[in-house]
């Protein structure tokens, strides 16, 4: 049911759980939480619909490479980002929760295993499509991988009925946080407030925080100061190890075996470097995507080849004279960020209409980054041009080194991870692996926030794979520690 | 011990078997040795030209 923000009950025992923020994260966890009977309080800043005074928190600086603007890279309103995503989804690799061998920070300390058993509620959860298995091409040292495609389900929507319409589910809008309370290792309770200066102190058992990957940095970096390091007394790594997924049109190819990438009528095609070409080639992972080029480009492409290659371009005219099909293709990529303590989120001076200080985002790309997407269209052109299956030609940025990234177009995917990044211990990050602040009982973090480590794959299947996994840890810590029936709220 | 029909025939095929092998002069596998060669070829010269990652002989 949806609360009015002054009928928010502040009583002692109202609460199970108080999920912050109603994006991905948070509308699945209250959601699965509510349906298994406990009484969840699930507060949103922003309003049910897009709504200028509560966007306008989402400003803030950047320093560093060019990024896109705070302010349009996420949604702050009912449903958060999932209501302009692009619902593209897929798992991350077994190995991007290791060690690898270009950057050891990329290690998490969870493995795959641990987030397999949520992988078919979060794709229902989202209303994805299951991904096929990823398979190896022979001698390519890559692999066809696969996303689920075109269902950018509004979490809002899907899950309208259950925010509207459950017993033990409470939906209060414009209940924005601005304080935490915090006693002998316990959050006692939260403050929130609306656009009208209205305040509301709210307690629970548990508190989930789930506002995304640049706020939940944001709001315990301002919670923390409140309370003078008392929330998170190790605070060096909280906003910290920040990544994107850095995104780009990285080149071209022209294809005289299109088969054998499985190009083929539905245009796009996935490639990514096995585990072993990662190694062998000291990068990180990388997401490759071909889309295939119409006639007249491809021709175009030809014309552009045969300035630099007029025998290879002759034999490619003669083989389209014999009948036989040549795709050019635009490649586009997504590549894994090297998790780096510099990359951060910070407070600015400036504050919100809240009180609340903006975000500050320090950001830069490595030699490291650089390296992965360079190295990982090299491996993809040696292995056209080696078995003869096309030709690629590198972005004008990509063709010398050092490698001088774009300063305009994509840039990144809007993938914010880290800065509450889980660890085994307080001196290497802000969550445990059951998403828990280490210095607070009861207080957890949701979101790709705490992602250790970026893939290259978009996060929230992954990031919705976590929050399941955080029901089912509440689940067994609020029925071991005799609670609470469900009683209508 | 007498030989049956078959084992005779046996040895007949080896015989001559043999005997081509002698007689077959070496110039003769040399066209296909050639061929092989061709086939093999010397490695590729890789080159990058305006950003195609191309090989020498396409140009």
């Amino acid at each position: 049911m949806y609360i009015a923000f002054e009928n928010i009950n502040e009583h002692s025992d109202a609460w199970d759980v108080c999920i912050i923020g109603a994006g991905a994260a948070g509308i699945s966890m209250a959601v699965t939480l509510a349906e298994r009977g406990h009484r969840v309080l699930l507060c949103e800043g922003g309003d049910a619909d897009y709504s200028e005074r509560s966007q306008e928190c989402y400003r803030g600086d950047v320093v560093g490479d060019p990024y896109i603007p705070l302010y349009g890279a996420r949604l702050r309103h009912l449903g958060g980002s999932t209501n302009h995503w692009g619902g593209i989804c897929r798992p991350l690799d077994r190995y991007d929760f290791n060690a690898k061998a270009a950057a050891s920070e990329t290690a998490w300390p969870i493995g795959r295993d641990a987030l397999a058993p949520y992988y078919s509620s979060a794709v229902t959860m989202l209303g994805l499509e299951p991904t096929p298995a990823d398979h190896v091409i022979p001698e390519a040292g890559l692999k066809r991988i696969y996303f689920s495609l075109g269902h950018p389900t509004r979490m809002k929507e899907k899950h309208a009925a259950t925010l509207s319409d459950s017993a033990t589910l409470a939906c209060c809008l414009t209940a924005n946080l601005v304080a935490l309370e915090s006693q002998a290792g316990k959050v006692t309770s939260a403050t929130f407030s609306n656009y009208r200066g209205d305040y509301r102190k709210v307690q629970a058992r548990y508190f989930v925080l789930a506002c995304g990957g640049i706020e939940n940095s944001r709001l315990l970096l301002w919670c923390n100061q409140q309370l003078n390091g008392q929330l998170i007394p190790q605070a060096d790594t909280l906003g910290r190890y920040w990544m994107e997924h850095p995104h780009a049109t990285v080149g071209k190819a022209l294809l005289f075996e299109p088969a054998a990438l499985g190009l083929d009528e539905d245009y796009n095609v996935f490639l990514s470097p096995t585990a072993r070409s990662l190694r062998s080639r000291q990068i990180l992972n990388c997401g490759l995507r071909l889309h295939r080029m119409n006639a007249e480009a491809t021709q175009e492409l030809i014309d552009e080849l045969a300035g630099q290659a007029p025998t290879l371009a002759g034999r490619v005219r003669v083989w389209q004279a014999q009948g036989r099909i040549i795709h050019g293709a635009v490649l586009r990529a997504a590549w894994e960020q090297e998790p780096r303590y510099d990359n951060h989120i910070e407070l600015s001076d400036e504050l919100d209409k809240l009180g609340v200080p903006r975000s500050r985002l320090v950001w830069r790309q490595s030699e490291l980054d650089r390296r992965t997407i360079r190295e990982s269209m090299l491996l993809l052109g040696e292995y056209l041009r080696d078995h003869e299956v096309g030709r690629l030609q590198l972005a004008d940025w990509l063709a010398d080194t050092p490698v001088q990234l774009p300063t305009e177009g994509e840039l990144a995917g809007r993938h914010h991870m880290g800065g509450t990044r889980m660890s085994l211990n307080a001196e290497e990050g802000i969550v445990n692996p059951d998403c828990r602040l280490f210095a607070q009982d009861n207080f957890y973090v949701a979101g790709s926030s705490v992602f250790a480590s970026a893939g290259h794959a978009n996060p929230t299947l992954t990031l919705v794979q976590l929050a399941l996994r955080l029901c089912d840890h509440l689940e067994s810590r609020l029925t071991t520690n005799g609670a609470e029936a469900a009683q209508p709220i | 011990m007498a030989m049956d029909h078959s084992r005779r025939s046996l040895l007949r095929v080896a015989t001559l078997a043999g005997l081509g092998a002698l007689i077959l002069p070496g110039t003769a596998l040399i066209p296909a040795a050639r061929a092989t060669a061709a086939k093999l070829g010397p490695p590729p010269v890789a080159v990058t030209v305006n950003g195609w990652l191309l090989n020498s002989s396409d140009r």
